[in-house]
């Protein structure tokens, strides 16, 4: 009995350790502006990421993997060839808990991060986390866009009207004929 | 070709412009051939040449798909 509980208490202890360890292994990220003021295509972004263990920074190999938004195949992007692919698949080394990347965001649209990490004091301590974030269109792009829709309806207005005041002629002329 | 001709050419076209009777159904059948393919040329086409000419533009009209 007392040999069952022993083997019982060091279970619970090694099973709570564990889980501890699991727990101290963090991974996150920062930009240095913030991605709703990033304009897709034209900011390159530098991504900061950041291993703690315990709290404390801690060196890491991390695995990054970005997906492009999904396709909509309603409204597209002017970049279409990127929509719902791999943008990005790596590996690297933090140093003094951290890694930095830079990288242009090609479209707007909702991407998706994979980061997973091995650390390096201790390789059986691994964490993954999935990050997720939006990119807002370039607001000059959107600007542009309603332009062209105003220059559009604006011919398709002033050509109804030239076509009913030629067809209304046209029919006066015959009436009178 | 001197001006003389020029504007004798353009007399011609205008008078012959005048003269025409096109149906409003024929006009607006022309007018969105027209559009349509300057259009589809200026936003859409893969021609080399076309496409180099006018991709900023496309890239910086937010939806028009350039590639």
């Amino acid at each position: 009995m007392k040999i069952l509980f022993q083997s019982l208490l060091l279970n619970a202890l090694l099973l709570t350790a564990a889980a501890a360890a699991t727990d101290g292994l963090q991974v996150s990220y920062t930009t240095e502006q913030s991605l709703a003021t990033i304009g897709p295509d034209e900011d390159v972004v530098k991504m900061t990421f950041s291993v703690t263990k315990d709290g404390a920074p801690s060196d890491a190999q991390l695995h990054i993997v970005l997906d492009s938004p999904e396709v909509n195949s309603i409204i597209s992007t002017d970049f279409p060839i990127v929509e719902g692919t791999r943008l990005f698949d790596a590996r690297g080394i933090t140093q003094g808990g951290k890694l930095e990347m830079s990288y242009l965001f090609p479209i707007r649209g909702q991407y998706t991060m994979r980061v997973s990490a091995q650390s390096l004091t201790t390789p059986a301590l691994t964490t993954a986390e999935t990050f997720t974030f939006s990119l807002n269109e370039n607001p000059h792009e959107v600007i542009n866009f309603y332009i062209l829709i105003s220059i559009l309806v604006s011919i398709g207005l002033l050509s109804g009207v030239i076509l009913a005041k030629s067809a209304i002629r046209q029919s006066n002329l015959s009436a009178t004929a | 070709m001197n001006k003389d001709h020029l504007t004798t050419q353009a007399k011609r076209h205008a008078k012959l412009t005048l003269t025409l009777n096109i149906s409003a159904l024929s006009k607006a059948v022309i007018l969105l051939a027209i559009v349509g393919i300057v259009l589809y040329t200026v936003l859409f086409s893969t021609y080399p040449a076309v496409h180099d000419f006018f991709h900023e533009l496309r890239h910086s009209l937010m939806m028009i798909p350039c590639h």
